[in-house]
């Protein structure tokens, strides 16, 4: 299920400014025949089944589908947060569990689990503490996070006195300070409003940009997924299998005006209609 | 950024600091005015039914009595509010420590938690004439082993409570860190469980004067506040008595407002809400 990257990679070549990610670079992930089950016996649920796909380094890619359908927790099988039933996961040809304790994984997850008791600057740098960085150093790099995801200004507030979207924005600053090779989301944006999440989006994709970085993102909204991926894997529940992998060959940067391409349209329609075939399996 | 969701914060955070202020102010005014209003009914009441002294004197001879003997009430809160504090930081940072133990490693869980609650069983004043044989009873720290073994027990407990009530999607993030188990205990653990560890401060600084009076009760030292109201009943100075009382309860008040103070300075985001 390698996917088949070539249209998405040249559009995004020719259209996108130099810089910008493409799909173009080697598997960093390689999630290998992938079944998960919960439970023994005949009480046995079963979450994964044979799951393949292969992320490459550098692109974008989302995994949606209907609630129950697995892709939690297939992003938690990819960061060694759950262990498979079966099947292997691979980063950067390491384990999955050896790609974690080499601190490859940034993780997002849908509620921001800030340290409460923590300012945002000392949130920012908890995982540079945790790799043994020094006080200055990880200072100064906290600070640059925070205007990265434009909060510069609320380095000595507690998350407690931010809204919803900018806590979340925290916890993006913190899962990329330590510069991780995989940045794995698991419904960030999922708690805001249409709003919000919007401006969001558009905010992620920026930092992207300017990092680099690889993504999993995992959510329930098409929009959503069409508007920040490069490529799409959409799954069926029970158990959770891919159903399809969509190609998104709209060129990046993308900005408001994506989401009035007709292309945009035609592809939500497409990723629409391929979720309703799922429903109906 | 926009400028909606910038400004909402720091007008949000104005309005907090704001309704705090208020906050203080509404829960110290009522508080006051109930206390005087129960203080003015004392007097009228036992001044119009006429309620003799040896029952229940005045509040404003009770007050006259206070100032009066004031050198002599130092003496008696110094003595055993000294106790009080020993024993409150000795059974607290007993406890605390503990229950860490107890929180790190299982088997000590299973181990010292039925010795915890055991503990907590004894009954206090049954313990007081045994630590004075071990302590000698004009020591100062036959009390504080009183007052220490009192305020241990919910010490422990909440210890443990505490510590063990980390948020699951905090541990999962310390997981995908691959935070050691020390960054994982001083850095969530610990944090989580102030709330709880204050929680135990504030019982046990309010049973820490109850303790320490109690043993004040079986011997002790002479110049103690139990041994003070002793001395004042047997020579039916009941007003004295009282004044001690007031002493002893606004000793409590102040330890205990210490508590408190410091739970503010230490977890001020327990009011981020």
């Amino acid at each position: 299920m390698i996917p088949s990257d070539g249209s998405t990679a040249s559009t995004a070549q020719n259209d996108a400014p130099v810089g910008a990610p493409s799909d173009g670079g080697e598997a960093l992930v390689s999630v290998r025949d992938v079944t998960k089950r919960f439970g023994d016996g005949p009480d046995a649920v079963t979450a994964l089944s044979d799951v393949s796909i292969d992320v490459p380094a550098g692109s974008f890619w989302s995994l949606i589908g209907p609630s129950g359908c697995g892709k939690s927790t297939l992003l938690r099988v990819m960061g060694d947060l759950i262990q498979p039933t079966d099947g292997s996961v691979t980063v950067g040809g390491r384990t999955a569990a050896e790609a974690r304790r080499a601190r490859d994984y940034g993780m997002v997850f849908q509620k921001p689990t800030l340290f409460n008791w923590r300012t945002v600057r000392r949130n920012v740098e908890l995982p540079l503490e945790i790799v043994g960085m020094g006080k200055d150093e990880r200072r100064k790099r906290a600070e640059v996070m925070l205007e990265l995801v434009e909060l510069g200004d609320f380095a000595t507030k507690r998350p407690g006195q931010l809204s919803g979207g900018m806590q979340q924005r925290v916890a993006i600053a913190r899962a990329l300070s330590f510069e991780p090779s995989l940045l794995l989301m698991d419904e960030p944006f999922g708690a805001l409003d249409e709003i919000t999440r919007e401006r969001m989006n558009d905010e992620l994709l920026r930092i992207w940009q300017r990092l680099q970085t690889t993504v999993v993102f995992v959510t329930h909204s098409i929009p959503e997924a069409v508007f920040l991926s490069s490529h799409i894997i959409v799954m069926s529940p029970r158990p959770g299998r891919v159903l399809a992998e969509i190609d998104v060959d709209l060129p990046y940067p993308r900005s408001e005006d994506t989401r009035e391409l007709p292309r945009y349209f035609e592809l939500v329609t497409e990723v629409r209609e391929t979720l309703r075939e799922a429903q109906q399996l | 950024m926009t400028p909606s969701a910038s400004a909402v914060t720091p007008a949000a955070s104005s309005t907090g600091r704001r309704s705090a202020a208020q906050d203080v102010a509404g829960r110290t005014l009522p508080a006051v005015l109930t206390a005087l209003l129960v203080l003015v009914l004392w007097e009228v009441v036992v001044r119009a039914v006429g309620i003799r002294p040896i029952f229940l004197p005045t509040p404003s001879s009770i007050t006259a009595t206070f100032f009066a003997e004031i050198p002599r009430l130092a003496e008696a809160i110094w003595t055993t509010g000294r106790a009080a504090i020993l024993g409150f930081v000795i059974g607290g940072g007993a406890g605390f420590v503990t229950g860490a133990l107890a929180a790190r490693w299982r088997w000590m869980r299973e181990g010292l938690l039925p010795m915890g609650v055991a503990f907590g069983a004894i009954p206090i004043v049954a313990t007081a004439p045994i630590f004075n044989l071990w302590f000698s009873s004009l020591s100062v720290w036959s009390n504080a082993a009183v007052v220490a073994l009192v305020v241990f027990f919910p010490m422990l407990v909440n210890t443990i409570t505490g510590l063990s009530a980390t948020d699951g999607g905090h541990e999962e993030l310390m997981r995908s860190l691959a935070a050691p188990r020390n960054a994982v205990f001083t850095k969530l653990m610990v944090p989580t469980s102030l709330p709880f560890v204050f929680g135990a401060l504030r019982v046990g600084a309010a049973l820490a004067v109850i303790a320490a009076v109690v043993s004040d009760f079986f011997g002790g030292l002479r110049s103690s506040a139990g041994f003070f109201i002793k001395t004042l009943m047997a020579t039916a100075d009941y007003t004295g008595a009282w004044a001690t009382v007031a002493a002893l309860c606004l000793f409590g008040l102040a330890l205990y407002g210490s508590v408190a103070l410091a739970e503010r300075t230490l977890t001020p985001w327990g009011d981020d809400g």
